[in-house]
C-alpha cells in the first residue's frame, strides 16, 4: 500500500485519485497505445495466431483456424463467404466434397478480389467431415469477448473508485479513434454493402447463385459486431493503465492478456467458431494535426492489397477530391457535390481564390450580420443557361467557408437566407443563436 | 460593398448548422409523439440532438417536426459516440418549437433539397 495520503493502491483496489507521477505515466501510456493504433508495418502472423487461439481457449472454445488477411474489406467479404460455407457444410447442404471444391479461381487482376478468394480458401479448406458445431458467429463473438475483455473491464471498474484510469481512455479515444476505428469501420461498412452487387459472382462460385445474396448480406452484417483489434484501442489503454500504472492484479487479467496481444498485433477481426480472420495493418495511415484521417494527393489509408480510402480533415471523400491538384479541380463540379462536408473540404482545398478565379462570379449582394457574420450572394455562369446563384457563408464555429445554391428568385442575401430556411423569400430569418 | 444588417435577431429563432429551430406558441393538436431526441442525422458521423433526452418530447404532424422542451436544454452536434462535432452547442429555453433542416436548390433537377452534412 502506498504511503501517500488518500491514495489507496492494492492489487485488488485503486482509489483516491491519481498522483502526478501516475498522471505522467498515463500520458506516456496513452501515447504508446496511439502509436499501436497507427501501426503500418506488416502484421506478424505468429503473434496473431498465439493471441487469437488464447482468446478462444479462454472462452472454452476450440482453437480456430487463424488467417491473417490483407485488409478489413477482405476480412468482411471472406468472413461472410466462409461462414456461409461452414454453415452449409455443417448442415449437410453443400453437396459432396468434390462439388464443394469445385470453385475455380476467378481470373482477375484485382488484388482485393484475389485476397478474398485466398482467405475463404484458407478458412474453409480441409473442413472436418464430422462434429458439426452449432455455434454461430455471434455466439463465438460474444463468448470470446466476454471471457477476456468484458470480464476484465467489469473487474477493473469494480476495483477503482474514481475515473483515474479513464483519463487514458478519453485521451486515446480522442486521439486515435477518428483515424482508425471510425474511418475503417465506415469505409468497410460502405464497401461491403456495395459488394452486395459487385461481388455476387465470387460468392456464387463458393456457395451457388441461389445463396450468394444471403452470403454477401452476411459479409455486410459484419458491421453489426466488429472486434476492432488495434483499430479500437481506447478500452485496452484504460484496462492496461489500471493494471500497469495503478497496480491492479485481477483474476481476469490472465485471459485478457490474449485479447491485449490481439489488439497490439492485428486489426479488425471476423470471429467464427471455426476460423478467425484478422486484418493486417494498413501500409499507409495519414492524419492531420488533430489526428483526423487526412491526406492530399493520395489515400488516407491504404492496405497492402491496394484497398484504399480517402479523407480530407476527417471527411470521407472520393479519390478525385483528395488526389487532384487544386489547380485541376473544376470549381463548377465542386459546387455540385451534394454532401456539404465534402463540398466544404473541396472548397477548402481549392481556396476561395481559385474558386473565384475560375468562376468569376458576380457578387449580387453582400451583408454582414451580428449573428451569422459575412454573407455574399453570388451569380455564377455554369454553362447551363442563366447563371446559377449561390449563397456564400462562414461556419460560425469553425470559420470554414460554405457555398450553397439558392434559386434565381433570391435577389438579396436576406431573401436567400429566408428561402434557405422556409422556401419563402419573405419569411424573415434572423436567428438569435447560430453556430 | 457589404451592407451591415442592423436588424435585431429574433429571440424565437435558432440555428445549428443545417438545422433550424423556431419557437411556436403551441405544438398543433393531433401531433403524434415519437421516440428519440435527435433533430437531424447526416450521412457522415454527426448528428444534431438534444443533450438530455428527458428534457424533451418530439412530435410529428403532416411531415412537420416539433419539440416540447420541458426545461432549458442544449442542442449538441456530436459524433455517434458523443464527441463534439463542428457546430457549437446552442441553448433553448423551455417551450414548444418546430424544427427542420435548411434547404438548398438543385439546379440540375430544378428542385430544392435538404442540406446533407
Amino acid at each position: 500500500m502506498t504511503e501517500q495520503p488518500g491514495i489507496i493502491r492494492r492489487p485488488d483496489f485503486a482509489g483516491g485519485g491519481i498522483t502526478e507521477e501516475e498522471r505522467e505515466r498515463m500520458a506516456a501510456h496513452s501515447a504508446l497505445w496511439i502509436e499501436r493504433a497507427f501501426r503500418t508495418e506488416i502484421a506478424d502472423p505468429h503473434l496473431i495466431e498465439m493471441a487469437i487461439k488464447g482468446i478462444y481457449r479462454a472462452a472454452n472454445r476450440a482453437e480456430p483456424r487463424v488467417v491473417v488477411v490483407s485488409s478489413p474489406l477482405v476480412m468482411a467479404m471472406a468472413g461472410g463467404i466462409a461462414s456461409q460455407l461452414w454453415y452449409l457444410f455443417e448442415n449437410n447442404l453443400l453437396g459432396d466434397k468434390s462439388k464443394r471444391n469445385a470453385a475455380t479461381r476467378a481470373a482477375t487482376d484485382d488484388a482485393t478480389y484475389e485476397a478474398v478468394y485466398e482467405a475463404v480458401y484458407k478458412a474453409t479448406r480441409a473442413a472436418p467431415d464430422d462434429a458439426p458445431d452449432d455455434a454461430t458467429r455471434s455466439v463465438t463473438y460474444f463468448a470470446t469477448k466476454a471471457a477476456t475483455y468484458e470480464a476484465t473491464y467489469k473487474a477493473t471498474k469494480a476495483a477503482t473508485d474514481d475515473a483515474a484510469g479513464e483519463a487514458t481512455y478519453e485521451a486515446t479515444y480522442e486521439a486515435a479513434k477518428a483515424a482508425t476505428y471510425e474511418a475503417t469501420y465506415e469505409a468497410t461498412r460502405v464497401a461491403t454493402r456495395a459488394a452486395l452487387t459487385n461481388w455476387f459472382d465470387l460468392a456464387a462460385e463458393f456457395v451457388g447463385r441461389e445463396r450468394a445474396q444471403t452470403t454477401l448480406k452476411a459479409a455486410a452484417g459484419w458491421a453489426n459486431a466488429p472486434q476492432g483489434g488495434n483499430m479500437l484501442v481506447s478500452g485496452e489503454c484504460f484496462l492496461t493503465a489500471a493494471r500497469d500504472i495503478l497496480g491492479l492484479r485481477l483474476a481476469p487479467h490472465a485471459a485478457y492478456a490474449y485479447w491485449e496481444q490481439a489488439a497490439i498485433n492485428g486489426g479488425f477481426r471476423w470471429v467464427h467458431s471455426k476460423f478467425c480472420l484478422v486484418s493486417d495493418f494498413p501500409e499507409i495511415l495519414r492524419v492531420n494535426s488533430r489526428n483526423q484521417p487526412h491526406a492530399e494527393f493520395g489515400p488516407s489509408h491504404r492496405w497492402r492489397d491496394g484497398w484504399s480510402i480517402w479523407h480530407l480533415n476527417g471527411v470521407k471523400v472520393d479519390r478525385w477530391m483528395a488526389e487532384s491538384h487544386p489547380d485541376d479541380i473544376d470549381a463548377r463540379l465542386v459546387l455540385q457535390i451534394k454532401n456539404v462536408d465534402q463540398r466544404r473540404e473541396c472548397i477548402r482545398r481549392m481556396g476561395m481564390g481559385r474558386i473565384i478565379s475560375q468562376l468569376d462570379p458576380t457578387v449580387l449582394d453582400a451583408e454582414r450580420r451580428e449573428v451569422g457574420g459575412e454573407y455574399r450572394l453570388l451569380a455564377v455562369e455554369m454553362n447551363h443557361g442563366e447563371p446559377w446563384r449561390f449563397l456564400q457563408m462562414v461556419n460560425q464555429s469553425t470559420g470554414a467557408v460554405h457555398v450553397e445554391a439558392v434559386p434565381r428568385e433570391c435577389r438579396t442575401v436576406r431573401q436567400a437566407l429566408n428561402w434557405r430556411r422556409a422556401q419563402n423569400i419573405d419569411h424573415d430569418w434572423f436567428p438569435v443563436q447560430l453556430t | 460593398m457589404t451592407r451591415e444588417q442592423r436588424r435585431q435577431s429574433d429571440p424565437n429563432q435558432y440555428q445549428q448548422g443545417d438545422v433550424w429551430i423556431e419557437r411556436i406558441p403551441k405544438i398543433p393538436a393531433g401531433s403524434e409523439q415519437v421516440k428519440g431526441a435527435t433533430l437531424a442525422e447526416g450521412e457522415g458521423h454527426h448528428l444534431h440532438r438534444f443533450a438530455v433526452a428527458a428534457d424533451v418530447e418530439l412530435y410529428v404532424k403532416d411531415g412537420m417536426r416539433f419539440a416540447r422542451v420541458k426545461k432549458e436544454t442544449t442542442v449538441e452536434h456530436v459524433t455517434r459516440d458523443g464527441r463534439q462535432g463542428e457546430h457549437d452547442p446552442i441553448t433553448l429555453p423551455a417551450g414548444d418549437y418546430q424544427f427542420g433542416q435548411v434547404i438548398e436548390y438543385d439546379y440540375l433537377s430544378e428542385m430544392s433539397r435538404e442540406v446533407v452534412d
